[in-house]
């Protein structure tokens, strides 16, 4: 008698498949063998374990060169080794969509570790002496001519993936998975914004009239409510409207439209803004840079009145968390999503290289709105990096 | 003429004798053989009174515990509606589920036979229970633990995963 298992029927390796409750079972039951990763899996019983995984930590390569990276399940407290040769020696950043935008030396893409699908982006050669080094890259001095590699990758301080269509992978078809996503950069000496489709040829840089303090250096992007918000260093809020969702030659504009919330002072900020409970939010994170290890103080949580402009300190954020860092900023409901604690913010660190070489990612950790309370999640190997941190990435494999 | 039809005498109690692929009679009662969707199906279709099924599928082994299997689920479901009808509490589906853990708890060859065996004789709470067991097996093991279990050769083109 044989029992073949890598030869049962696919009628009977979907109705296994289909019994599979974990993300990271369906990821290894796939790649047990041929026939195994040959299933055609029903989406829809995956839609709500998708829904309900808690954002994995995608950590730091082990080395510049390696092919490997890992992967922290929080909840269940597990590592995963993935083979990502392609994301080899590159920048990551992660997203509530499955997706890591991936910025090699030479390379730029949208990468699902998961399924392993990629889609290129426009070439960055276009922003390639355009280092940025926080404010202090007003001095041109400070472009480090040694590294000029590093510089070329370091001169995108954030990368965020905005799904114009319904989040919902119910409504996604096969065929055009990531058709409805655009990427944004915040790119260069001036943190400027520029977006582009997969697929597309160049970036289209969105225009910035430099109106001092209130347009310049961005630093999160927000798809909400049918248009796109930007917060820059200084907390102003700018709108821009003209952005096509599909194609076509347009000059988009970033336009003034909300001042800053009065925050707390005396420390450095670092500033995301997030969708929660249908109302624009702004996160503001407090950093003490004056020690060799900066660290995250505080977080504070401010929501706007699109129709006042008035900010609203937001002490209590009920039953959802958010997640910061070198990603999408995104909001998660603690109660449809396993393991998740409510009331909290999951940060990364995504402080940028000021000095060259600087290693950095130890900046992380879950803090407690309500308590003011920091504790760390993740105390293992694969922390620190010279320019790829652990990320956040709510993973996806469809 | 329709006095003399009386439904509550129960008739005899019939047999079908269902044959293994390697030759073996097994004597079943019917309503244990009609478990089997297939043998049910095949029943209602058939003209003749033909009661024997060759499988040619199910080897002896196997055929043996799915009979064990479709004896316990017709006598419980008996004994549950019997309880039910004479309101006295029974724990008899617990006590099934538990019997059903304990059958299924086989090796993965056994396992294999079962499923397959399950699927041919379409018993849907069999093939169920199987499947079951081999996601439960599935769960928390990396791929290598998943091939050294099920012994299958990895003839992955790509392997993303390494052991943890």
């Amino acid at each position: 008698m044989s029992q073949n298992w890598s030869e049962l029927p696919e009628e009977l390796l979907k109705m296994i498949a289909e019994k599979i409750e974990f993300l990271d079972d369906f990821v290894r039951f796939s790649v047990v063998c041929r026939s195994w990763s040959l299933v055609k899996f029903n989406k829809h019983h995956f839609s709500s374990i998708v829904k309900s995984q808690f954002p994995w930590l995608m950590l730091a390569n082990d080395d510049d060169n390696s092919n490997s990276r890992r992967f922290f399940n929080y909840p269940q407290n597990k590592i995963c080794h993935m083979k990502l040769s392609k994301a080899s020696g590159c920048h990551c950043w992660g997203s509530p969509f499955g997706w890591l935008v991936v910025l090699g030396l030479d390379s730029q893409f949208l990468l699902n570790p998961l399924s392993g699908v990629w889609f290129s982006l426009p070439s960055l050669a276009q922003y390639r002496d355009r280092s940025c080094r926080g404010l202090s890259s007003l001095n041109v001095l400070s472009y480090d001519w040694r590294y000029p590699k590093r510089n070329r990758m370091s001169c995108v301080r954030k990368a965020i993936i905005v799904s114009t269509m319904n989040n919902s992978i119910d409504d996604t078809d096969d065929e055009n998975v990531v058709g409805g996503f655009l990427v944004f950069l915040i790119v260069g000496r001036f943190r400027e914004l520029a977006f582009a489709r997969p697929g597309d040829n160049t970036w289209t840089n969105i225009i910035s009239t430099l109106i001092s303090r209130v347009t310049p250096f961005q630093e999160d992007i927000l798809h909400f409510n049918g248009r796109f918000y930007a917060v820059n260093f200084f907390g102003y809020i700018c709108v821009c409207d003209d952005i096509t969702t599909k194609g076509g030659s347009c000059r988009p504009t970033l336009l003034p439209f909300a001042s800053p919330p009065e925050f707390s002072m005396g420390w450095t900020r670092t500033f995301y803004l997030v969708e929660l409970c249908g109302d624009l939010h702004l996160a503001v994170r407090n950093i003490n840079c004056s020690e060799p290890r900066s660290r995250t103080v505080f977080i504070e949580l401010y929501k706007l009145d699109l129709c006042t402009l008035k900010w609203e300190k937001v002490e209590c954020l009920g039953d959802y968390a958010l997640f910061l860092g070198s990603n999408t900023s995104f909001s998660s409901k603690a109660s449809v999503c396993r393991g998740c604690k409510p009331g909290c913010i999951y940060f990364t660190d995504d402080s940028e290289g000021v000095d060259v070489g600087r290693i950095f990612g130890h900046d992380m950790g879950l803090f407690n709105l309500q308590t003011g309370g920091i504790e760390s999640f993740y105390e293992g190997d694969c922390i620190l990096s010279l320019f790829s941190p652990p990320v956040w990435i709510k993973p996806n494999p469809f | 003429m329709k006095d003399s039809f009386n439904p509550s005498i129960e008739p005899p109690k019939k047999t079908v004798t269902l044959v293994s692929s390697d030759g073996y009679d097994f004597e079943v009662e019917e309503e244990v053989a009609l478990e089997s969707q297939v043998i049910k199906d095949g029943f209602e279709d058939k003209a003749v009174d033909d009661r024997e099924y060759l499988l040619f599928n199910v080897h002896s082994d196997t055929l043996e515990l799915i009979i064990k299997y479709c004896e316990k689920h017709v006598s419980s479901r008996k004994s549950i509606s019997a309880a039910a009808a004479s309101s006295s509490s029974s724990n008899g589906e617990e006590a099934l589920k538990e019997w059903d853990e304990h059958f299924i708890s086989v090796d993965t060859n056994t396992l294999y036979d079962i499923l397959m065996a399950a699927d041919y004789l379409n018993i849907k709470s069999l093939l169920d229970l199987a499947i079951q067991k081999v996601a439960d097996t599935i769960h928390g093991r990396s791929p290598e633990q998943i091939r050294k279990k099920f012994n299958i050769e990895n003839d992955s083109i790509i392997d993303p995963w390494a052991s943890e």
